[in-house]
């Protein structure tokens, strides 16, 4: 028997969840902030993995979610990393100013 | 039916709390926001009866992923940036674009037909225990995914070498 909950839930909320990330990563100028909706938006895979192991009844979705956490464990590190070298040479936290590469 | 109660409750939160990572001024309370909703997706995997994600998901993401934004914070000059203007000028374009993709995902996932997949399934319900679960996904894992996971491993090692050699300041050459 199947749980109670319709698997359309998790999945509308994982849409959710992934729409608040990109909203973050597109929006905020603050480089810690994106970032942190790079992991919102990890979460929301995590979560639509997760959901269709456990509706169909396959565990790879499991093993590639601890895959995904294992990249993002790994993306972060190098993330902050260069976001404080940054920060430290630019003396700025903002992404808008940070543009010379642009032109 | 108590489930269902409890899923809006965890989803609930962790919507709002996601919200208010992308809201609010102060990244530290943007980092304590992330951390609640950590909390709240990992609750959610034990309602898919994932307990060994859910407790991964509390160790690498509160535990790891979560001290490393907090030193980020301490180390960078968060005052400065607090003043100034907190989203940037393509906000405007990007938030219709995002709400749009957000109604395509919704439509997806509710006229999709996945639903009808996962009831046709067969063996459904081989997973439900909490214990089974955790024993088949090691299985997989070490037999099925060796390659991936050692990969993976080798990935992550070389992530944070990198992140060292990235912050160690090199030594004056004279």
């Amino acid at each position: 028997m199947q749980s109670a909950i319709p698997m359309e839930y998790f999945l509308v909320l994982s849409a959710i969840l992934f729409t608040i990330g990109c909203i973050g990563v597109i929006a905020r100028r603050n480089i810690i902030v994106i970032l942190m909706s790079l992991e919102l938006i990890l979460n929301a895979v995590n979560i639509n993995f997760v959901t269709f192991s456990y509706y169909l009844n396959n565990m790879t979705g499991r093993v590639f979610s601890l895959f995904t956490m294992a990249v993002a464990a790994a993306e972060v590190a190098i993330g902050l990393a260069i976001a404080v070298n940054l920060v430290r040479v630019r003396k700025t936290m903002e992404i808008d100013e940070i543009d010379t590469l642009k032109w | 039916m108590i489930e269902t109660l409890f899923f809006f409750l965890f989803a609930a939160l962790a919507i709002s709390s996601a919200i208010m990572v992308i809201t609010m001024r102060n990244p530290v309370h943007s980092v304590v926001s992330l951390i609640v909703c950590f909390f709240q997706i990992a609750c959610l995997f034990l309602l898919l009866r994932a307990p060994f994600l859910a407790g991964a998901q509390i160790f690498v993401y509160v535990g790891a992923i979560m001290i490393f934004f907090v030193f980020a914070v301490f180390l960078l000059d968060i005052k400065s940036s607090m003043a100034k203007q907190k989203f940037s000028k393509w906000a405007s374009y990007g938030i219709p674009v995002s709400l749009l993709f957000l109604v395509e995902l919704i439509m997806l996932a509710l006229k999709g037909g996945f639903g009808n997949a996962a009831d046709s399934s067969a063996s459904a319900g081989q997973f439900l225990d909490m214990a089974k679960s955790t024993e088949a996904l090691g299985t997989v894992l070490f037999t099925k995914y060796l390659l991936p996971f050692e990969i993976i491993s080798v990935v992550l090692l070389v992530g944070f070498v990198g992140a060292v050699v990235l912050t160690v300041k090199a030594p004056k050459e004279d």
